[in-house]
């Protein structure tokens, strides 16, 4: 008798867990189609023959006529946007990592007055919306001759600086990242005769590989994506435009003409992401700390 | 290779705690010394101040002759274990042990590997060089990072719970390896455990901590057989040390010891001699401690021991095979789990048959008892008794202890009677011993280098300031003894010799200069009165030979950046020499003009001078072979020692001149010795 019973209890389990994966696993399959469907018709419309596919919703024929337009247009030269945004992101990513690491580091590990506020500032000024700050930061830059009608270059250092500058004040992810890393191998590390420098550059930096990535990997999708900054100080030099400024500025001109262009160029624009994301991967899922100390 | 010396060490964080309190303690080249105490005890914040890993509050840490406090631990020349070995992660185990030789930039590539090979060889890590960390089990970790130690040939080696993560086995394994390694490298290490098994097997010296003070510093033996409080002697050793309240009288040759529910055991006075008598009156309770391993169990040490037998019942047996633990009751209304204070824990051979409830007799070993008391919970019968409690009659200007007498001093004038005296073991002066002493004597002993007041701090005086005068014009002289008596015993114990007399029949004991030879017969004695005080009848304490006065560092701009700087001892400024102000600065920072500190002094380190502090003599004391004037210092009293040619007497005004190389500083409001 007892043996029927439980029999019936694991059976009813068996069912329960049954119901709720299949449940969990359609919900996921839904979500993921409804996210992807835009993508693969973004992609799908890149490809439309020269006559177009605008207010279709598949195109009649296929070619690459869209890319070659959207590389040899002479009013909008998108090479030298992509240019312009993979140097800016570049750089970016190098000034941004640094300036984010060194901070998470040193709010992290030193002890110093002031250490607190610093950080609760940081936060409070983190929470209000870049955009906020971006009348001002286009007129302290016009009144540095680096914004309003000047060479395309100085436009792009003062992109620069204002995406790196305030890298620093995204410390806390890397900081909490930091702040799992035993002290004493800093300690030890300090015994054995590393100056702070070499500390922070021969010990801890190697061991960070994750949070470098991830942080390295932010630093780059910001620059690389953003449009309010780069549309407000680079003004109506074409040759100064990242791909955002650039894209939108075509589409809005002319959506007729420039559908299938842009939707190309929306496709090239998410090329470097992807590859940069699958060459770091690696990293994020690497746990390299095991065997410092023991845990 | 190096010596240590810690010299009031403390560490007191924002919110006025102290993580470590006072720690003072030499530590001779190739010691072992172990930190031991529960957690939370200061241990390991000591040796992170060693290390330089964390700041010295106030006090001087030298590593050689050099004071290290603000040197960097990579300056220090000592190496580091980590209780989590802190190994570098991403280097494999030859470049974490070649990390530190690399950096010094000094070495040949070679000469790195060299040494590598050669630690990795000793410590058997050899085939493991080219592995990272990851891939090492917990004790090839522990010992890579004794490698990374060792190939820096460190003059200290530190160690902070070593071994805390290792299980049992491995444990015990490399607590050996440890003790190895520490006769071959011959270095100076120092380790921290709270495991007191590891303590006592590996420490040539223990250092017993509790709650940032240290308990007790001994050998381990030493420790184990004298503990110095109650705190020591329960946490070394397992099981732990029984502890009874008891009441203890003296009934002819016998003490007779009572417990709580009035059980009596006797034991003979001589197995207590070193107890202080005043606790022998049969109504001061203290505090009883035997070890589980003298309470015996067999009929030949018990038929031998019938007047401490104690007659109980088995209430827990702890089969451990090598031997049982038992639990006994002494109170037969009680239950033996609960430690209500008449809980017996005994250590019996494991092949004698008990049962539970089974009524046994055991015996105390009498020479094994340990008294604490009650309330401060310091051991009442230390190895070297500090104070000895003698009956004396007073007839005519002579005392007599029990025939033995003694010429009493003018300021012990009292009249005919019989009186009590408390003789400090260290009143005793034997002739020709500490004559012309150099260190003024007296509690404490500060000796700190005296130095000149260089002249860029004098471009401009103080007004009224002075310069301190040298140390040695407060040179003095030791009376030595004239009175022959006869020596019982010569006891050696670590650096004193205690000798044993017999004044009556009742023990004597004085602490003797260490070159005193173990068969002395007799010697020729005097007591240093000053230290003695006198109850029943009449009541004279002794002569305060610790002398507090308030003060105050004062700074005066003799230029741009130039200053000077004093110390301001009620009212009277006397220059700082550079130690005392580093000391200041050190301790307070830029606080050191605002805090209260107090300045401590024995009698020798203060003279009458020509300009000082202005004190009124209230009276002189006359010892007979040295007198001393109690002035006033404001509502304060100062005791001075009187050199020749001194001629005053009370009601004199006269100025004080402080001997700033001897003199104590504590900052009053956090109780911190900076001096």
């Amino acid at each position: 008798m007892s043996q029927l019973v439980s029999t019936k209890k694991t059976s009813s389990i068996k069912r329960k867990k049954a119901i709720s994966k299949t449940t969990a696993y359609t919900a996921l399959t839904v979500l993921s189609i409804i996210w992807i469907i835009p993508l693969i018709w973004m992609i799908i419309q890149s490809f439309a023959g020269p006559e177009g596919s605008k207010g279709k919703l598949f195109p009649t024929s296929f070619s690459f006529h869209w890319y070659a337009e959207l590389f040899t247009n002479e009013t909008y030269p998108f090479w030298r946007w992509f240019l312009n945004t993979l140097v800016i992101a570049l750089i970016c990513l190098v000034l941004s990592t640094f300036f984010t690491i060194a901070m998470a580091y040193v709010m992290s590990r030193y002890r110093f007055k002031g250490r607190k506020k610093l950080q609760s500032l940081g936060m409070i000024l983190g929470m209000f919306p870049g955009f906020m700050s971006m009348a001002a930061i286009y007129y302290i830059f016009k009144s540095l001759g680096m914004a309003g009608d000047v060479a395309w270059w100085k436009m792009l250092i003062a992109l620069i600086l204002v995406y790196s500058g305030s890298a620093g004040l995204n410390y806390y992810v890397s900081k909490g990242f930091f702040d799992t890393v035993s002290k004493s191998l800093d300690e030890a590390a300090r015994i054995d005769g590393a100056t702070n420098s070499q500390v922070f550059f021969k010990v801890i930096l190697p061991l960070s590989k994750p949070i470098i990535v991830y942080t390295a990997l932010m630093s780059f999708l910001g620059p690389w994506g953003d449009f309010i900054f780069s549309s407000y100080l680079l003004g109506n030099e074409t040759a100064a435009w990242t791909v955002a400024v650039g894209l939108y500025r075509m589409i809005t001109k002319d959506p007729e003409l420039y559908y299938n262009t842009f939707m190309a160029g929306a496709v090239i624009v998410a090329v470097p992401i992807t590859a940069l994301f699958l060459g770091l991967q690696r990293f994020f899922v690497e746990g390299i700390t095991g065997g410092a100390v023991k845990g | 290779m190096a010596s240590l010396s810690l010299k009031h060490i403390y560490k007191v964080y924002d919110g006025g705690v102290k993580a470590v309190n006072d720690f003072c303690m030499e530590i001779e080249d190739k010691e072992f010394i172990v930190f031991v105490g529960p957690s939370g005890c200061g241990k390991s914040t000591t040796l992170r101040m060693i290390a330089g890993l964390e700041e010295i509050t106030a006090g001087e840490l030298m590593i050689g002759d050099e004071v290290v406090n603000d040197v960097e631990p990579k300056d220090r020349n000592i190496a580091m274990v980590f209780q989590n070995y802190a190994l570098y992660p991403h280097m494999t185990v030859r470049e974490n042990m070649a990390f530190a030789l690399r950096l010094r930039k000094d070495l040949s590539e070679e000469e790195i590997m060299a040494r590598v090979d050669e630690a990795a060889k000793k410590l058997d890590i050899a085939q493991f060089l080219d592995r990272k960390p990851r891939a090492l089990s917990g004790g090839q970790r522990q010992r890579v990072s004794l490698g990374r130690a060792i190939v820096r040939s460190p003059k200290v080696f530190l160690l902070d719970e070593p071994l805390s993560n290792l299980d049992a086995k491995l444990r015990a394994q490399m607590r050996t390896e440890i003790s190895k390694l520490h006769k071959q490298l011959a270095t100076t290490f120092i380790y921290v455990t709270h495991d007191q098994v590891e303590a006592m097997t590996m420490g040539t010296r223990i250092v017993v901590m509790k709650l940032g003070v240290v308990q007790q510093i001994d050998t381990p033996k030493n420790l184990y057989d004298y503990p110095g409080n109650k705190f020591v002697a329960g946490f070394i050793g397992t099981p732990q040390m029984n502890f009874f309240d008891a009441t203890l009288r003296k009934v002819g040759d016998e003490v007779e010891i009572t417990f709580a529910n009035d059980r009596k055991v006797l034991v003979p006075a001589e197995c207590l001699v070193k107890a202080q008598s005043k606790y022998f009156d049969g109504e001061t309770v203290v505090t009883l401690g035997i070890r589980p391993e003298d309470v015996h169990y067999d009929d030949e040490f018990v038929a031998a021991h019938p007047k401490t037998a104690l007659d109980t019942s088995v209430g827990i047996i702890e089969a451990l095979g090598s031997e049982s633990i038992v639990y006994c009751e002494l109170d037969p209304n009680s239950d033996s789990i609960s430690d209500s204070g008449t809980r017996l824990v005994l250590k019996v051979d494991p092949r004698i048959q008990l049962s539970v409830d089974q009524p046994i007799k055991v015996a105390l070993d009498p020479t094994r008892i340990h008294l604490f008391d009650h309330d401060t919970e310091v051991s009442i019968m230390p190895r070297v008794p500090a104070v000895n409690l003698l009956q004396g009659k007073v007839k005519g200007g002579k005392v007599d202890f029990g025939g033995i007498k003694f010429d009493l001093p003018k300021a012990l004038a009292l009249s005919d009677g019989e009186y009590q005296f408390a003789i400090p073991s260290d009143a005793f002066r034997f002739d020709g011993q500490g004559a012309n002493e150099e260190i003024a004597e007296g509690d404490p002993k500060h000796t700190v280098p005296f130095d000149e007041v260089p002249e860029k701090y004098r471009k401009k005086a103080f007004v009224g300031a002075i310069c301190p005068l040298p140390h040695s014009e407060f040179a003095h002289e030791v009376p030595g003894g004239a009175l022959s008596v006869e020596v019982k015993g010569v006891e050696t114990i670590g650096k004193t010799k205690l000798l044993r007399f017999d004044f009556g029949g009742a023990p004597v004991f004085a602490i003797g200069n260490q070159d005193f030879r173990d068969d002395l017969k007799k010697i020729n004695t005097d007591i240093d009165w000053k230290k003695v005080s006198v109850a029943g009848g009449e009541e004279l304490p002794a002569l305060n030979l610790f002398n507090v006065l308030s003060a105050k560092m004062d700074k005066e701009r003799t230029g741009k950046k130039d200053f000077n700087f004093g110390i301001n001892v009620e009212g009277k400024i006397f220059y700082c020499t550079e130690y005392v102000q580093q000391k200041l600065f050190n301790a307070a920072g830029r606080k050191a003009f605002d805090i209260r500190l107090d300045v401590d002094f024995d009698p020798y380190s203060v003279k009458l001078a020509e300009d000082g502090i202005s004190a009124v003599i209230d009276s002189i004391v006359d010892y007979g072979a040295e007198s001393f004037a109690v002035c006033k210092v404001g509502d304060k009293i100062v005791n001075v020692y009187l050199r020749e040619g001194d001629n005053v007497s009370a009601g004199d005004s006269v100025f004080l001149a402080l001997d700033v190389s001897a003199v104590g500083i504590v900052e009053a409001d956090r109780g911190i010795r900076i001096i």
